[in-house]
């Protein structure tokens, strides 16, 4: 087989699908659980408010998030299946019903239930269904075209079946279920505030008919308050919710855009690029603006063109997502500043009311039931919660790697995109912790006596977020030269098909060390605020044993990096006269369908 | 619906075994929506998106065409009795629609209902002509429909 009659198969190299999801579904948890910490005092008598409860209260946001998501990913069918309309169940025996059997088993996946409906000159198609019963909804159109141009029909349907195959279907519409019970729950907050804002006026002009005021003294006494509560609201809660709302959508139909590349490259396997390129029609056509695009579930025609035709380009992550995967990543560490002033704030309730002597160590504070059940669910949160993001990234840098290799960047071109990235990243990182809720909500303040509003600029940015900055933009550099020099020489190996398992053992190797790296970042942000005297095993500090042990950790990856390399790259080399020897990685390719 | 626009679709649907074959059983539904649809770009999550107007179906066209030829026809019938009295022309409208009713029921076999000279056949082909490449009906369709409308009406 001659190189040209070659094509990237990119089901063989890392999408990142599952760590994007997971870093939506963090994001989610995150918003949920703030909600959950600025509202839940509104619906509780404050004499029983402590910091306990004010967990207990982000626990319960984020589970309440989690099970009315759960439910409306359970239903979805009954709300997708009527979206062009009515339908009817499309004949198992026509051949419509045929082909699309055909695709599906070619495909390796079960036969679809087929609904179609009314209006003849719909061609697009949706995927949709719990497993194990999934649907297709077609537009009448597609059984028009399926007689007049099979080969688009098939690239239709092919795209859909990706979908289902690839696990769009599941993952597509629990995070649909997620962002609309997100949004449900951002608008709730809103009423919650109206309803606080406005038993406030009532209290007020009660008040002050009690003392027999006339209007125009009420007037005068509740418009400079209105006007501060409004003010103090609109800079840390409305903004919020237009924050939250904007960050979600984004990342979200990113994702969704990402998949739809996947999609596509399924059906130019199984069809061709040519009738792709049909199906997708028009490129020149109506261009989009870029803050249409950035809220598309599609990418744009001539973006989806290109990565059919070359697929390595669907590893280069355009530099919007850049922008907003460092955005959410700093509101999400300003977050976590706060989820970790809150457990101070627990350890401090505990030492006000007697329980322990100052001084403490860790290990006396854990024997006491109550407080370790509190700290162990926070560390839990934490590192269940914070993963994801570390997953997106590390997932992000080696796509990031595989594309610059695949494409075959001279080494100063790469480090010179890594520059870019990690500057664009790092800077965005920064103005999501200055931008984030939490932080703008630390730094407003109302003066109750004089009614002003104050935002207090200094310290906006705390000292450390510079160096965490810093040591974020060399580590992800330095982890992405030292994947793309791992994997240069797997990548370059010369066996046709390479054990599965070691391949796949070599990533989540690379992901773990990328995990690592950034997570030291954090370590070291952390341990800034840690304090020594508090946290400790015995004599050793507890920063000192967590870097002792990273070290540890990274030797041992190190060894099985070098191992696993040494194993994909030279192990095989039977498919001399297969491939051109200049060509990296033969066992990516597949014969192409142009 | 009249009996003039049922004309205009059997006449359309006669053209389409000629011109596009595979397009016969959704022929109705294509011509009858013709004017109510309008190119738009989908973005349903999951859906295939783009263009999800069905393009290149050639039976809505072939209505169209069809009301043109038969206009042409009838223009050249009227020539034939036009000192006839108002209901004598009536009638010989009913009887111009029986004829082609059944020259369309017999696809196309045998003498049109009325001939039309080689200089307005040339006329009429030059309209669909014109009226086909501005509604995208593409070249191999467009030379069936001519070289089908060529043969039934030139037919002595």
């Amino acid at each position: 087989m001659t190189v040209s009659a070659l094509r990237l198969d990119p089901s063989q190299l890392p999408s990142g699908t599952r760590e994007r999801f997971l870093f939506l579904f963090s994001t989610v948890c995150f918003i949920a659980g703030w909600q959950g910490l600025n509202f839940g005092p509104y619906l509780l008598n404050p004499q029983f408010f402590n910091t306990a409860v004010q967990l207990n209260l982000i626990v319960a946001a984020i589970l309440l998030v989690i099970t009315v998501s759960v439910f409306l990913y359970l239903t979805h069918t009954l709300r997708r299946v009527r979206l062009f309309g009515d339908t009817e169940i499309l004949d198992p025996a026509s051949p419509v019903a045929a082909r699309i059997g055909e695709l599906a088993r070619k495909i390796g996946v079960s036969v679809p239930r087929v609904v179609i409906d009314r209006n003849i000159f719909n061609v697009d198609a949706i995927a949709f269904g719990l497993p194990r019963r999934r649907s297709l909804l077609l537009g009448r159109g597609l059984l028009v075209v399926h007689a007049k141009r099979p080969p688009e029909f098939d690239v239709r349907i092919a795209h859909e079946l990706t979908h289902i195959k690839n696990g769009d279907v599941d993952l597509g519409h629990i995070a649909r279920a997620m962002i609309q019970t997100t949004k449900a729950v951002l608008l709730i907050s809103c009423f919650i505030w109206l309803y606080v804002f406005g038993t406030w006026t009532v209290s007020v002009w009660r008040h002050s008919a009690m003392f027999g005021d006339d209007l125009s003294t009420f007037l005068t006494m509740y418009f400079p308050a209105a006007k501060a509560y409004l003010t103090l609201a609109l800079l840390t809660f409305f903004w919020t919710i237009i924050f939250w709302i904007f960050l979600l959508t984004i990342e979200y139909k990113s994702f969704l855009r990402s998949r739809e590349h996947y999609a596509d490259l399924g059906a130019a396997n199984i069809v061709s690029t040519a009738f792709l390129a049909l199906a997708i029609g028009d490129t020149a056509r109506n261009p989009r603006a870029i803050l249409f695009d950035l809220y598309s579930a599609h990418p744009e025609a001539s973006t989806r063109l290109k990565v059919a035709i070359d697929p390595i380009t669907v590893l280069r992550p355009h530099l919007w997502y850049v922008v907003y995967l460092g955005l959410i990543c700093g509101v999400v560490v300003s977050m976590l500043i706060v989820y970790y002033q809150l457990m101070q704030q627990t350890i401090a309730e505990f030492n006000a009311a007697g329980a322990f002597q100052e001084g403490l160590s860790y290990q006396d504070m854990l024997r006491d039931p109550a407080l370790r059940s509190v700290l162990n669910w926070q560390l839990l949160f934490y590192w269940i919660i914070f993963l994801p993001f570390l997953a997106a990234l590390g997932s992000f840098g080696i796509r990031v790697c595989l594309g610059n290799l695949l494409t075959k960047n001279t080494f100063g071109k790469s480090i010179k995109e890594f520059v870019l990235q990690g500057l664009i990243l790092v800077s965005f990182l920064g103005l999501g912790i200055k931008i984030s809720p939490a932080t703008i909500h630390n730094h407003v303040t109302l003066d109750q006596a004089t009614w002003k509003v104050h935002i207090a600029w200094t310290g906006f940015l705390p000292d450390s977020s510079i160096i965490f900055l810093l040591v974020l933009f060399i580590a992800y550099i330095s982890t992405n030269l030292i994947f793309l020099i791992g994997l240069r020489r797997a990548v370059r190996g010369n066996r046709v098909t390479p054990p599965h398992f070691v391949w796949r053992l070599f990533i989540i190797a690379l992901w773990i060390y990328m995990y690592l790296q950034i997570a030291q970042t954090v370590a070291v942000l952390l341990s800034f605020a840690v304090q020594a005297d508090v946290l400790t095993f015995g004599d050793v500090s507890f920063r000192s044993l967590f870097l002792l042990v990273l070290g540890v950790f990274t030797i041992v990856l190190w060894v099985m990096l070098a191992l696993v390399s040494y194993v994909v790259s030279r192990r095989g080399g039977t498919a001399s006269g297969n491939f051109n020897r200049d060509r990296f990685a033969p066992w990516l390719y597949i014969p192409n369908r142009s | 619906m009249s009996n003039e626009t049922q004309l205009c679709l059997d006449f359309g649907r006669a053209l389409a075994v000629e011109v596009a074959p595979e397009e016969l059983p959704f022929f109705d539904e294509l011509a009858a929506k013709t004017q109510s649809q309008k190119s738009h770009r989908s973005d349903h999550e999951l859906g295939f998106g783009g263009e999800v107007l069905l393009v290149g179906a050639v039976s809505a066209f072939l209505f169209e065409a069809s009301k043109t030829v038969l206009a042409f026809l009838w223009e050249q019938a009227q020539g034939m009795f036009v000192d006839l009295a108002k209901t004598a022309a009536k009638e010989a409208r009913v009887e111009f629609e029986d004829k082609i009713k059944t020259w369309v029921k017999k696809r196309f076999e045998g003498r049109p209902p009325v001939s039309l000279p080689p200089d307005r056949l040339q006329n009429l082909l030059d309209i669909i002509r014109k009226d086909a490449t501005e509604s995208g009906v593409s070249e191999p369709e467009l030379a069936r429909l001519t070289a089908t409308l060529s043969r039934v009406l030139r037919r002595p």
